[in-house]
């Protein structure tokens, strides 16, 4: 069994004089949560479209559950389940018909309870997946009158229909309220713990914090950090300090700190408000004691504090470090 | 497949599709007699005070086979537009909707999609034509004369029907290639006439889809049985029999011809939207 569920390699793709993917190399281990981040325009959803089989690659190779993109007939070849930005159904059609509808033939599918434990029970109850998205209500209500969230968990119940092990989510909580956004999220987590494997993309880097092992950033078409989240939580997520003092330091106090070896960068934020980027926790902590002590400057307090996902993916797309 | 086809069919149900198309063939199967019967002498009286029943009765075929000829007529240039119109956005909505991408994705065939629409509209097409053909030949015989047989009126909406059929497979290539409902339309309604224009033109409608509209109207008499008679088509009927007349290029052997064509090309237009559906980006924003 191939460890990789995803398995992106230099991946190409050019609408018109626009470079949308300019070597996009991604892979998804199977049963994990990939969060793929990356600002608008930056090539997710074509990165997407082409792993969800709706889209050809100019170059490069794409293998998804085993298939190599380019030589499947039929989207419904790769077995996946995907949920687009906005999902699009027939408006004239209720939810239940919707599922009825896109269901497979003599396919089972997990129980709600089943999911809820975990365990490997088969469901063939459209109605218990729609009141396990919490659309119980609404199940005989025509489509077209839906929110885009309870689309979003209509869409969810529908890639669940095929039990695929490999789930693509285009922006799954994007455009929800917190509490849609957070049910999504558990939602997301309880498919992970059946077993499924998960990418999804989002420009809401809380949300890849809470819930994700891996983080993949894209900018401009290409890939520019692919790591597990806890080690780039350790390796990438630099301590800062912040300093507030009791008086305003001139500017050659200021430099003599930035010329220090352990510190990266200094910040003032105000006349007596600092923020130092260090190296490490430790040796940087001892540089700014040592040269408050040496100028002798109260200070008021000082904070420890790393930089988040947001500032980081920030970081990234402007600096372009690696 | 079958659950493709309840889809399409509860979609002409729900989107009122069968009921706009079955409603306006029934309308023109009621006004045309009804406007031969009443409202054409009235204008001409009205137009021309001088001239009687039997001067107006040599100008217009006032029976019921001229009435059915003119049903067809109508048929073939204002059906047309309804069906156009009603059903342009029955692959090129669902591309600029993207509604096709969940079910794609969810194992639907792109074969099972386009087969499915053709199949249920199909039969829409033809089971309204017969219906409405048939309320014709009722109204009209009760009108003027049962002189026509019913079984030519069988043939003749079936042959239309086909027609029918080959514009829902433009209609279905052309939304495929466009993604745009209106574009598609005007596009299909372009190549219907136009094929008929170029047919008439160069005299090479029983190797067209026009063929069948032109076997149609004659209400299985044959073109050479119409002529022999001098019967005079009416209104806008007419100008396609007349041609074929005229022209003496159309018999009643070339009837094999035009719907062997037609049904190659219904088979070619289905399968190249397959393929075009096959190999399109989808979900495109």
């Amino acid at each position: 069994m191939n460890e990789y569920m995803i398995d992106i390699k230099n991946l190409h793709k050019t609408f018109g004089d626009v470079h949308a993917l300019q070597g996009v190399t991604l892979q998804v281990k199977r049963g994990e949560i990939y969060g793929f981040i990356g600002k608008n325009g930056a090539g997710k959803s074509t990165t997407m479209n082409i792993m969800a089989g709706l889209s050809r690659p100019d170059s490069g190779s794409c293998i998804v559950n085993g298939h190599a993109i380019n030589t499947i007939k039929h989207p419904g070849q790769l077995s996946i389940g995907y949920l687009p930005e906005a999902p699009a159904f027939f408006g004239w059609m209720t939810a239940r018909e919707s599922l009825k509808y896109l269901k497979s033939n003599g396919k089972n599918h997990k129980s709600v309870k089943a999911a809820e434990k975990g365990s490997g029970q088969e469901m063939t109850d459209i109605d218990e997946m729609l009141s396990w998205v919490g659309l119980a209500d609404v199940a005989d209500r025509r489509v077209g009158g839906f929110s885009r969230g309870m689309k979003q968990r209509l869409g969810l119940c529908q890639i669940l229909m095929h039990e695929p092990e490999l789930l693509i989510l285009d922006e799954p909580s994007s455009a929800l309220d917190p509490e849609g956004r957070s049910d999504i999220l558990r939602l997301i987590l309880e498919l992970n713990q059946m077993g499924k494997t998960i990418i999804f993309s989002t420009h809401i880097l809380s949300d890849v914090e809470r819930i994700c092992h891996t983080v993949g950033m894209i900018a401009d078409g290409r890939m520019i950090v692919e790591k597990p989240l806890a080690e780039m939580l350790r390796q990438d997520i630099t301590p800062v300090f912040e300093l507030e003092l009791g008086s305003a330091i001139d500017a050659a106090t200021l430099a003599e700190l930035q010329r220090d070896a352990n510190v990266q960068k200094v910040d003032q934020i105000s006349e007596t408000l600092l923020s130092i980027t260090v190296n490490d926790e430790y040796s940087g902590s001892r540089s700014i004691i040592s040269w408050l002590a040496f100028h002798t400057i109260q200070l008021r307090s000082l904070k420890l504090r790393h930089i988040n996902l947001e500032e980081l993916f920030i970081q990234e797309v402007n600096g372009g470090r690696s | 497949m079958k659950k493709d086809i309840r889809k399409e069919f509860l979609f002409s149900i729900r989107n009122s599709r069968f009921l706009i198309i079955a409603a306006a063939f029934m309308f023109l199967g009621l006004l045309t007699p009804l406007m031969l019967k009443v409202i054409l002498p009235m204008v001409f009286s009205s137009q021309f005070p001088g001239m009687d029943e039997e001067m107006i009765a040599q100008m217009i075929d006032m029976s019921q086979f001229g009435s059915l000829q003119g049903f067809f007529g109508d048929l073939y240039e204002m059906g047309t537009v309804i069906v156009a119109f009603s059903l342009c956005g029955l692959v090129a909505q669902e591309l600029k909707d993207n509604t096709l991408v969940i079910p794609l994705c969810s194992g639907k065939r792109f074969s099972d999609i386009v087969l499915s629409k053709m199949i249920v509209f199909s039969l829409v097409m033809t089971i309204s034509t017969i219906a409405s053909a048939s309320v014709s030949y009722l109204y009209s015989g009760l009108l003027f004369d049962f002189e026509v047989k019913y079984a030519s009126i069988l043939q003749s909406s079936l042959l239309h029907s086909l027609y029918l059929i080959f514009i829902l497979a433009c209609l279905i290539l052309v939304g495929s290639l466009t993604s745009k409902p209106i574009a598609t339309g005007l596009t299909t309604l372009i190549i219907s006439y136009g094929i008929h224009g170029i047919g008439s033109l160069l005299a090479i409608n029983k190797w067209l889809p026009s063929g069948l509209i032109i076997q149609a109207q004659t209400l299985g008499k044959g073109l050479s049985d119409i002529a022999n008679q001098g019967v005079v088509a009416s209104e806008s009927t007419g100008t396609a029999v007349i041609e074929g007349i005229s022209s003496g290029k159309i018999s009643n052997s070339s009837l094999a011809l035009s719907v062997t064509m037609t049904a190659v090309l219904i088979i070619t237009f289905t399968a190249l939207s397959i393929l075009r559906l096959r190999t399109m980006e989808h979900n495109r924003r």
